[in-house]
């Protein structure tokens, strides 16, 4: 999500009982925070219903019971019935998974957040009323103790996984797992990108245009990560201000398999570009099931783990 | 190469995106109305399609050059393994378990850390106890005034007696009840999570509870209200303090791997024990709830010292069975 603007954090693996290794990316410090926010301003605003009507019916009793129900039920209510998820966290596609890939027990969720008493409601009544911890203490070791306190509160920032202490506690780790949608395959039919669609053009697609035909030894110049840069480039093709950059990188590829870039005029180059990305992958797939692999151009940068973005070119 | 090959990942997905999409929108209706949404025969689907997708993802992990395909597969296969492997036992079931088995059985398995737990308690209790017995003053060290609420040295024997018998109105009962209720349940989970911390605060803790109990006990037992003083305190303090015992045994556990993990890595072996520590403290989160019953209410109404010590007897053999008997395989 490019709209927190935090570091990407190294991703969660777990082993699945089938052997695979499922990635989870793991969420950043700031969209907890928001999904922490969201859940609870909703916590907030059941309680101050709450509070009001019972407060003027049931009398003081049940006003604290509710508080202390929505203080610790919450989150274990939502994270129990909604696999790993209370409202602000699927709100922002944020998910409790279990370290080691096992199933979630209710144990798991209660030792993850029963901790929130010291991590979150201590500092926070630190921070809205002190007196309330500290009404007979004064100076330094009124500060010390707060400095402590606040520890607690930060201690997501202070690991490289932005774990809090329930999530050690508990074994747990908050993981990012935005949906993906199936967008259309380019390599299926001939016809230029359209608008990405959930489902795939069904039957037999009309042959590729053969008016761009290929060499092996012009596909054997770039690699897999030149040719998903291409994919994006090629998705991107509908949107606005694509033409300059479909015609730059036509130039590019152009110059680089020996071709004159002013054969191919301007309304063609996505069918161009379209055509060579096929090319390319067929070619480059065929590697693959031989068991050659081919990472990235002849060029002089040294090859990446799972090379992405428009660099590179 | 002629022009009309199409790359292997289209057929390849041709032929399998049809059970994609279906487990797609088995996996919307499942994460929106849970399995039951689905009915028997799609639920039997979901672990086949869930298989299918992982095999998909392992080929298209090795051989798909078509990143959009490879994320795509990469969420769906995430997205299926959280719906197959979650939670599936209700809380009821899971409640009921966990009371007749997995709590004692939990309870039991840090019954050293119980112990030194009740340790520290009794200590601070008897240093406190010895502290006032010698001189009255240092009560004030131990029992600030707003607990003590005028029973203090300065009472006279006839105002301290009239406390233990006197419950005030008999309005309000329970709202007193849910105030000791939640104000206890409280302390006990912060004392679980301040095991984090290595430990000490609760070590403090169970000192200091000890040292208020140890406090009054000296006061009243000086002034000859000893009997009368244990029938107040004892029918709901067997079960609060056993509970408040239980969370700094809790805190004491977590402490002690944290510092000493054994052999296991630090944070698999905090995860091990902390989980495990989760239930105990839930647990004595409900023995809290009955505690404040009994104070809240039973404690005002009946004056009867025989009846306040039974009670309290019935309620000391109540939890000695339950934590040592329940739960265990039967030979």
């Amino acid at each position: 999500m490019s709209a927190f603007a935090d570091q990407p954090l190294p991703p969660q693996v777990v082993r699945s009982p089938e052997g695979v290794d499922l990635q989870f990316g793991a969420a950043t410090a700031s969209e907890r925070l928001v999904a922490l926010a969201f859940d609870l301003s909703i916590v907030g605003v059941i309680f101050v219903v709450c509070g009001f009507l019972f407060a003027f019916t049931l009398g003081f009793g049940p006003v604290l019971l509710t508080m202390f129900v929505l203080r610790h039920g919450y989150f274990l209510w939502f994270e129990a019935r909604g696999r790993g998820t209370t409202p602000g966290k699927r709100r922002y596609h944020l998910r409790v998974i279990r370290a080691d890939g096992g199933p979630l027990t209710t144990e798991i969720l209660l030792a993850r957040n029963l901790t929130r008493e010291i991590e979150l409601f201590l500092p926070l009544t630190l921070l809205v009323a002190p007196d309330v911890l500290f009404a007979d203490h004064t100076g330094v070791l009124r500060t010390v103790a707060t400095l402590w306190v606040l520890g607690l509160l930060f201690f997501p920032l202070g690991n490289a996984q932005r774990l809090r202490i329930g999530d050690l506690l508990a074994g747990t780790r908050v993981v990012l797992a935005p949906p993906v949608g199936l967008a259309r395959d380019l390599a299926d039919g001939g016809a230029p990108p359209k608008v990405a669609t959930g489902a795939a053009a069904e039957g037999t697609p009309p042959p590729p245009a053969a008016e761009f035909v290929f060499t092996a030894a012009q596909l054997g110049i770039y690699g897999e990560h030149e040719l998903i840069v291409l994919e994006q480039v090629l998705r991107k093709a509908r949107q606005p201000g694509a033409e300059e950059t479909l015609a730059a990188v036509t130039a590019a590829i152009c110059k680089r398999l020996g071709l004159d870039a002013a054969a191919v005029p301007q309304n063609r180059r996505a069918r161009f570009l379209q055509a060579f990305y096929t090319a390319q992958r067929e070619h480059l797939e065929q590697g693959l099931l031989l068991g050659k692999r081919r990472l990235r151009k002849e060029a002089a940068t040294p090859p990446a783990k799972r090379p992405k973005g428009p660099r590179g070119w | 190469m002629s022009p009309d090959t199409v790359p292997w990942s289209v057929r390849f997905r041709r032929e399998r995106q049809a059970a994609w999409v279906e487990l797609e929108e088995l996996l919307a209706r499942c994460e929106r109305g849970g399995p039951s949404a689905l009915g028997a025969e799609k639920v039997a689907r979901l672990p086949v399609l869930y298989r299918a997708a992982l095999s998909s993802l392992g080929v298209a992990r090795s051989t798909v050059l078509d990143d959009n395909l490879r994320d795509y597969l990469e969420a769906l296969c995430a997205r299926a393994y959280l719906v197959v492997y979650g939670p599936k036992r209700r809380l009821l079931d899971v409640a009921l378990a966990f009371a007749t088995a997995g709590f004692p059985a939990a309870v039991r398995s840090i019954a050293w850390y119980v112990a030194a737990s009740a340790a520290l308690l009794l200590l601070g209790a008897a240093l406190a106890w010895a502290m006032v017995a010698a001189d009255a003053d240092t009560f004030y060290l131990f029992v600030d005034s707003g607990l003590a609420q005028g029973r203090d040295p300065a009472a006279s024997t006839e105002a301290l007696q009239k406390t233990l018998f006197d419950g005030g109105e008999h309005d309000g009962l329970l709202d007193f009840a849910t105030f000791l209720f939640t104000h206890n349940s409280s302390v006990g989970i912060l004392v679980y999570g301040l095991g984090f911390v290595f430990g000490m605060p609760v070590i403090l803790a169970m000192l200091y509870n000890g040292m208020m109990i140890g406090a009054m006990s000296a006061l009243f037992h000086e002034r000859g209200l000893g009997v009368e003083w244990w029938s107040w305190i004892l029918p709901h303090g067997v079960t609060e303090l056993t509970a408040i015992v239980l969370c700094g045994a809790a805190g004491l556990a977590i402490a002690q791997r944290l510092a000493f993990p054994g052999r296991m890595p630090r944070l698999q072996a905090l995860a091990e024990v902390g989980r495990r520590m989760g239930g105990v403290v839930a647990g004595s989160v409900v023995m809290l709830m009955l505690a404040a019953l009994v104070e809240g209410v039973f404690r005002q109404i009946v004056v009867h010292v025989p009846t306040r010590y039974t009670l309290a007897t019935a309620f000391a053999l109540l939890w000695t069975v339950y934590f040592v008997r329940a739960g265990r395989p039967r030979p």
